[in-house]
């Protein structure tokens, strides 16, 4: 398993443990913790986040992301992460 | 000023805004504006599927043992969807091509709305599969007083449009006769049209359309109607692209990253916009009454469908920068991201809703499988 910690993500702050095997936006909201999001797919870049620590898998998307941003709709943990709001 | 189909100005397409600049001549997408266009236009591309690609041979089966009141719901649901593809099949090009002003947005706008004729051969696709008499399906569609009564909210933003930007088109800005109605047209009020009209699309492709999928999808989490949802699975994935469409267009506005005259325009209609997702969530609140008044469904009931709608709406609101109009709360139908997330994160080919296996792939890797190759060499 691996750990998520959030880092004030929409006010919460805590460590959810996953296999790994749903995107990071799945895992937040199925712990409650609620994301912007929109098309789920990579395209629109509603669900950009801060990779704090940690490596995650990235799949395509049509987003220009800056270093260490990442769309939770299309990555998923493959260590322990830490994760934070982009703003 | 009278429109060509291909104007003699040279123009810098660059410094071009999305619409009501010069017209588009040379279609060229060496430079781009907005490169998120070009972007959207190689997905759509790389998405193309046909419905004839999927067996809905199990669904006819399936559909002979719904209850009456599940047909009923998954009949009306895909004229619902008909209806909305009717209108998107045609209307993007008719309404934004005359006016747009990016060659890269002109494209866009070309391949967005193609995809939304396969959307409406599939449901020709399903519904001959699935009944023995698809022509009274269709026929019924233009007989359904609640289909009917959304089709004018879906359509008015885009004939106001049309009707307006074509006598604009033709005879400019002033006051012209328009079959017996004095119009005065100006681009000022154009340009309002046209952004009430965006959004109205958005509204359609981002919320109105996600009831249906909800219910399409609640029957295949019951393993029935599964080509079904495999084929609105591929459809939604196409929204999914084109809402972005959408909602990039209203905020490179909003921004002011576009026309400065469209982003106060977009800051003087905020009000009416709320009131427009407002109005579409009402409406499609009591589409579900009446999708749902012969009964629930295992898994789906008006209440919980109307809590989604709720959700879906508020997304949709964040995702273009209002306030959303609800409560914040967590998705009611949990099971639906199964549906629409991105196939690249959750990939088990062998599942029925699986739709990124690659056509014409070649599996090269050699195995105990492969031993009749026996000492074949390449010299």
């Amino acid at each position: 398993m691996f750990k998520i910690d959030v880092d004030n993500i929409n006010g919460k702050t805590e460590s959810l443990y996953v296999y790994g095997e749903q995107s990071i936006l799945t895992e937040l909201e199925e712990h409650n913790v609620l994301l912007n999001h929109s098309c789920r797919q990579g395209h629109c870049g509603s669900c950009v986040l801060l990779l704090l620590q940690g490596d995650v898998l990235h799949q395509d998307c049509l987003v220009p992301l800056s270093q260490g941003e990442i769309l939770a709709c299309q990555s998923k943990p493959i260590t322990d992460i830490k994760i934070g709001s982009r703003n | 000023m009278s429109y060509s189909i291909f104007s003699k100005k040279v123009v810098n397409t660059m410094a071009q805004p999305m619409f009501f600049g010069d017209a588009v001549n040379v279609a060229r997408f060496d430079k781009q504006k907005f490169e998120m266009f070009e972007k959207l236009t190689e997905k759509q591309l790389s998405f193309f599927w046909r419905p004839e690609e999927i067996d809905v041979s199990k669904d006819k089966m399936d559909f002979a043992k719904l209850l009456p009141n599940e047909k009923h719901i998954f009949l009306s649901n895909l004229q619902y969807q008909i209806l909305l593809d009717s209108v998107q099949g045609r209307s993007p090009n008719i309404a934004f091509l005359p006016i747009v002003s990016l060659p890269e947005l002109e494209n866009w706008i070309e391949t967005w709305s193609f995809s939304e004729t396969i959307h409406s051969r599939s449901y020709t696709h399903i519904i001959r599969a699935i009944v023995n008499e698809p022509g009274a399906v269709f026929d019924d569609i233009m007989k359904t007083e609640q289909i009917i009564e959304r089709a004018e909210s879906v359509s008015k933003h885009y004939d106001e449009l049309i009707k307006c930007s074509q006598a604009y088109l033709l005879h400019g800005e002033g006051t012209h006769d328009l079959n017996g109605d004095k119009t005065t047209i100006d681009l000022k009020c154009l340009k309002r049209k046209l952004y009430l009209t965006i959004m109205s699309v958005n509204i359609l492709e981002a919320v109105r359309f996600y009831v249906s999928f909800a219910c399409s999808f609640a029957f295949a989490e019951r393993k029935v109607m599964e080509g079904n949802a495999k084929i609105i699975k591929m459809i939604a994935r196409d929204e999914a692209l084109h809402l972005t469409g959408t909602q990039h267009m209203i905020n490179l506005i909003r921004d002011g990253k576009d026309d400065p005259e469209m982003t106060a325009i977009a800051a003087e209609c905020e009000s009416e916009v709320i009131n427009m997702f407002k109005e579409a969530c009402e409406q499609e609140k009591n589409w579900a009454e009446y999708l749902f008044r012969d009964g629930s469904m295992i898994g789906l009931n008006a209440e919980i469908l109307k809590q989604y709608l709720e959700y879906v709406t508020n997304i949709r609101m964040n995702a273009i920068g209002l306030k959303p109009l609800f409560e914040e709360r967590s998705n009611p139908l949990p099971w639906i991201n199964h549906w629409l997330d991105s196939d690249n994160v959750q990939v088990a080919p062998q599942e029925t809703e699986i739709t990124s296996y690659l056509v014409s792939a070649i599996d090269n890797t050699l195995d105990d499988s492969d031993a009749d190759f026996g000492d074949f060499k390449l010299d």
